[in-house]
Order: structure tokens, then sequence, then C-alpha cells
């Protein structure tokens, strides 16, 4: 990253991000240029932004994937910095090397970063070497005798891993030495298709474990903070859905060391701009360890931002035009807790049928402590080709207690009508016991809720993600 | 939404990333300005110096044009007039049709060939879930409507599939 003045971004994203990172352009006094496919020409991004960059046709190989056109892009919309938001191109080191060199400031770490820290085996070692637990199992398993080898040592079941995965992709759950001899090279086929790398390495499987993660913050003169932790269990095949700050289940004491961990492993990558170091918790055991850095900001970040006050993009756009961190350590306070629940076009019914199409009806909730990041509006057809996130609302309120309620009467409010959603999912989750006490696990959504919300889960003859098998 | 200025100075900005690059091709437009490089390869560009070089010919502000290859008839195969032993295999749901398991990979299925009721004709994808359509029936290949990552509809036809009177 070369840091200097910035004074008109180029959103390298789409959806609500693309919104979300325009506005918060536009609080830091900056122009924002949208980068657009062909399917994303009449987005909310596109109308609010300044401007608009054409970048291809609608398949996301063809534009958002696509370096080149990113950066040259930006070059000529007369950009001097790119954002790369989640997802896309946002943890592809090769991105942040082509802005390098063309004088483009990278929203985000150094490309040096990315790698280290994208590279799951490369992680792996940064966070053993900074002092954290990692996960019982392999650092690179090469070979199907290795991986073999590795889990009897950990013992089933374990998790077989992409290096190069990432946000829940590339991995697949071995039960026993057959199945691992059966699903290795189809999962190393799998992994070297998706991600350009068949690398894979071996985890022990945690039974119960919390998904716990840490808000990194670090800008270019050394100084990194943490800001408060979120806790995203809830998970359906190893996707969030919903996501909460502070990690509450967690007791304050393992929530420190967590939050050292964390610091401690950004600290030894040299981390600059904001990212998040995640971890399983056993709660069972009292014990942690670390699962992955994401390089980028995070879906969920809004719950982060609900709880602490501090804006997350605006903090990453001023630490990469160079300026330091607004706050310290010591200003970073946690008040009330926030829940995010993703709001997708999808049919949990039908097998979490993806469900494209126009809205109808568009009536997000409004009120005192509600949010909602989205780029959708009545009319806007949600198209085919990219994920199914339509909003992400978050609620606010003084304890879980009451942010549960007031998420309940916000989901009540959502008026979605044209294209099927997962509201209704939310609703029953939210006055689930298991939930109220805050008892969930990782697994818990697809092992105890989903099969008696959806009498059919599991048997149904639903498409298969991809990258899930 | 107001006007960017893309001056001279801008494309020639790009061009200089072009050309450092390793990028096969850029094509990016920023209201009526639009530039379009490709690497120099005289088997896909006409304007390519015999040197091998970056062809730079494309660099220069082009007219948008009318109608974008996006929008052309994915189905342009008639419809009609499908015999009575051919069955039509519809796209499930609406998404992009893809004809193989992934890019430059041979298709699951084309013309003339014999398929079973199990076979996977193509993948249609919604929202990155990848749904393998089945033949539904055996017979051979007579017709493929779909164009390779192009947007379907749901119930829009996808392939003709000549049972020889077995599913009739």
């Amino acid at each position: 990253m070369t840091p200097g003045p910035i004074r008109r971004v180029l959103v390298a994203n789409r959806g609500e991000i693309a919104v979300r990172i325009i506005r918060a352009c536009r609080a830091e006094g900056l122009e924002a240029v949208v980068a657009v496919s062909d399917a994303d020409v009449d987005s909310l991004a596109a109308q609010i932004a300044d401007g608009v960059v054409a970048i291809g046709a609608p398949s996301p190989a063809s534009s958002y994937l696509r370096v080149g056109q990113i950066v040259a892009g930006a070059l000529l919309a007369g950009c001097d910095a790119v954002h790369p938001g989640y997802g896309f191109l946002s943890e592809q080191p090769a991105l942040a090397e082509a802005c390098a060199a063309s004088g483009l400031v990278f929203v985000g770490p150094s490309a040096d970063v990315i790698r280290r820290g994208g590279d799951k085996v490369a992680a792996r070692e940064c966070a053993r070497s900074a002092g954290v637990p990692v996960g019982a199992g392999s650092d690179a398993a090469i070979s199907v005798e290795h991986a073999a080898q590795v889990a009897g040592g950990v013992g089933f079941p374990v998790l077989l891993k992409a290096a190069a995965g990432g946000g829940g992709r590339g991995m697949v759950r071995v039960a026993d030495a057959a199945e691992l001899a059966e699903r290795y090279p189809v999962a190393s086929n799998e992994a070297l298709a998706a991600f350009g790398d068949g690398r894979l390495y071996v985890e022990r499987f945690v039974e119960r474990a919390r998904h716990v993660e840490v808000q990194l913050m670090a800008d270019a003169h050394g100084q990194i903070v943490h800001i408060a932790h979120r806790d995203c269990s809830l998970q359906r095949r190893y996707q969030k859905v919903v996501e909460e700050a502070p990690a509450s289940a967690v007791p304050p004491a393992m929530r420190e060391r967590i939050a050292d961990a964390a610091v401690a492993i950004g600290r030894e990558l040299g981390y600059v701009s904001a990212g998040t170091v995640e971890f399983l918790v056993d709660l069972d055991h009292d014990e942690f360890s670390f699962l992955e850095v994401n390089t980028r900001v995070q879906v969920e970040h809004p719950v982060t931002e609900m709880v602490t006050g501090i804006d997350i993009v605006r903090e990453q756009l001023r630490i990469a035009a160079g300026a330091p961190l607004s706050f310290g350590q010591g200003d970073v306070a946690v008040e009330g807790h926030a829940i995010e629940f993703r709001i997708n076009a999808e049919s949990p019914t039908l097998g979490f049928l993806p469900s494209p199409g126009r809205l109808t009806t568009w009536q997000p909730p409004e009120g005192p402590g509600i949010r909602v990041d989205t780029h959708a509006f009545e009319g806007y057809v949600v198209p085919p080709y990219y994920d199914s996130l339509l909003a992400k609302l978050i609620v606010h309120g003084v304890d879980r207690a009451r942010a549960i309620e007031r998420a309940a009467a916000a989901l009540d409010q959502f008026e979605v009508a044209g294209v099927e959603t997962n509201i209704e999912m939310h609703r029953q989750i939210l006055g689930h016991r298991d939930f109220i006490a805050n008892t969930v696990d990782t697994r818990w959504l697809e092992r105890v809720f989903l099969p008696d919300f959806e009498p059919h889960f599991g048997r149904s003859a639903a498409p298969t993600p991809q990258g899930a098998h | 939404m107001r006007a960017l200025s893309s001056d001279t100075e801008a494309i020639r900005r790009v061009i200089e990333a072009f050309e450092k690059s390793s990028w096969s091709e850029i094509d990016v437009r920023v209201g009526s300005v639009r530039v379009h490089l490709r690497a120099g390869d005289a088997t896909t560009s006409g304007s390519v110096p015999a040197t091998g070089q970056r062809d730079e010919a494309h660099a220069r502000p082009e007219p948008v044009p009318a109608s974008p290859d996006l929008n052309e008839p994915s189905n342009a195969t008639a419809i009609a007039g499908v015999a009575a032993d051919e069955i039509l295999v519809r796209s499930p749901s609406p998404g992009i049709f893809w004809r193989s398991p992934q890019p430059g990979a041979p298709p699951f299925a084309d013309v003339g060939q014999h398929v079973h009721s199990t076979s996977t004709l193509c993948i249609v994808e919604v929202m990155k879930l990848m749904n393998h359509v089945k033949a539904g029936v055996a017979g051979t290949v007579v017709a493929v409507f779909g164009r390779d990552g192009v947007a379907v509809d749901k119930d829009e036809p996808l392939f003709a599939i000549d049972t020889g009177g077995r599913a009739a």
C-alpha cells in the first residue's frame, strides 16, 4: 500500500457493500465511482455513486473477478484508490499488487499480508509463531496417506480444508479413514478448480464449537487495536446466518485472551487496515484455537459498529490515505448488544433454493436501534448471477435480551414480496429456547433447528452449493 | 449522477498499465469513452503488428455498441416444429446456462450425443448454486438452445432430445 491523499475511490464490488462503501466515501468527503457489470447498471450503488465504470458481462469471471478490468476501470475513471469490499477480488494479492503497480491506493493490507494471511497453511504457521494455539492437525497434507496419518493422530472426525480456501468454502468433514480416502482426491480437485491450488490440510473437527472472531484495526504507523468480538456460531454449511457482538457466551477472561491472540497475529503479519481473526472456541474445555484471518472488511462488520460506534469502513479509508487511527485501544468501549440477520433471497422450505426476481414489495423495518444495510428497493430485479444476500438487518439493544426483543419486532415489520426470503426462518430462530439461552454451536442450526423448521430438510433433492462437497 | 472527465491522460494511464501487465484483454467504459485493448495475438486481432507487440489500435474512445452481446437471443434455434419423439428439457429456474463443468472443458452433452435419463446435460447456475440439469429421458440430443454463460428463464427450453418414440 502506498499511503497518499485520496480524492476519488473506485468501489470494486456490488450489492449492499458497494452502497455501504459509497456512503463511507461521502462521509469522508471523497468521491465514489462504482464498477458495474452489465447486470448492475441500474443498481442502487450505480444510482447513488458519483460515477460508474462498466467492467464487463454479468458473470463475475468476466467482470468483478478480473484484476485488469478493475484497475483499468479505476484509471479510466480518474480514481486514485480502489476499495475491494468483501468477496470477489478482496483477498486476491494480485489486485493489491496491480493497484500498487499503477499508482492506485488499495484500501486494505499489502499484497504480502494478504498472501500470508490468506494462505491457510501460512496463516497457521504465523499464528503458531505468535504463540497462539492452532487446531490440532497438519500444516500441509501433501498426500492422502499423509492426511490419513495426521487424521489418525488427532482423531476422527476431521475437516479437510483447502489451503487457499476461506469463508467456509473448500471444507469437507470426514468421519473415518475410508471416507477420507474417498473424499481426499475429490476435495483436492475441487480446491484446484475453485482456488487454483489443490493443497489440503487436516484439522481436528470440534464437535461443539462456537465461532468467535475479533475485529482488528491497524494503521501504517504501527498502531493496532482490537474492536470487540463477534459471535458467528449460527451457520449453515459453514456460511454465517446470524452474527452478534459482543460474544457474550464467552467468559470475559477468555475473551481477553482471544483478543490478545488476535492482536499478536496481527502484529506478526504486520497488519494494516481492517481485518478479522477467527477462532473456534470450545467452551466445554475452556479452549480456543486459531481458525483463519480475513484480510478485508467482513459482511458482519455492522454489529461491531453498532456496539462501539466506530465506523470501520471510514476508518479503512483514512488508514489507506496514511492517516493514523482516529482512536486508541483505551477509547474502545462496548455498549449494549447487536445482532445481525442475513436476509437472503432464498427459500428455506425448498432446500434454500435461491430466488432471484423482481421485488414487488420491499419495506424494511425502521426505528430506534434498527439498521438495514441493503442495495434492494421496490422494483429492483435481484439478478441470478451473484449471491443471494438482499439485506442485513442489524438491531441494537441495551443487552442481548432487549436486542432479541427489538429484532423480533423488526423482523415482523419486514415486508418483502416477489422473491422468497429467509425472514420467517430468522423469526423462528429468535424464538428458539437454545438461541435465547445462547447455547448454540456452529452445527446447531443444521443439527437442531432446521430438522424441526423444515420437515423434509436433508431428504429433499435440493441442489448442492458450489464447493460445499 | 455527475459525468466524470475521462481525458486523454486517463486513457494514457490505462494503456500504460496494460502494457506492463500480463492481462490478455481489457474493455472498460466510462460514459461514452470506451477503452478496449487486447494483447497482441495474430489469430484474434487483425491489426496486430507482426512483431507481436501489444495492440494499441483500439485505444481510442469508441462509440458504445447499441446492442451488447448480452441482448442477443439465447435460443436462436427455432423451437417451433419439435418432432413428436422429441422431448424439450427446460430450465428448472432462472439462472446462467453452462454447457461444461468448467471453462474450457468439453460440454456435458452435444448434438448427436446419446444420453441416459440420469445424464447431466448442463448446469444452470443460480446465485452461486450449481444445478445439474439431468436429461430425464434416454435418447439423442438433437438441439441445444442455450448459449454458454447466458441467462435463461425458468422453463426456457435448453435441449431437445429425440427419444426414438420410447418416451412418447
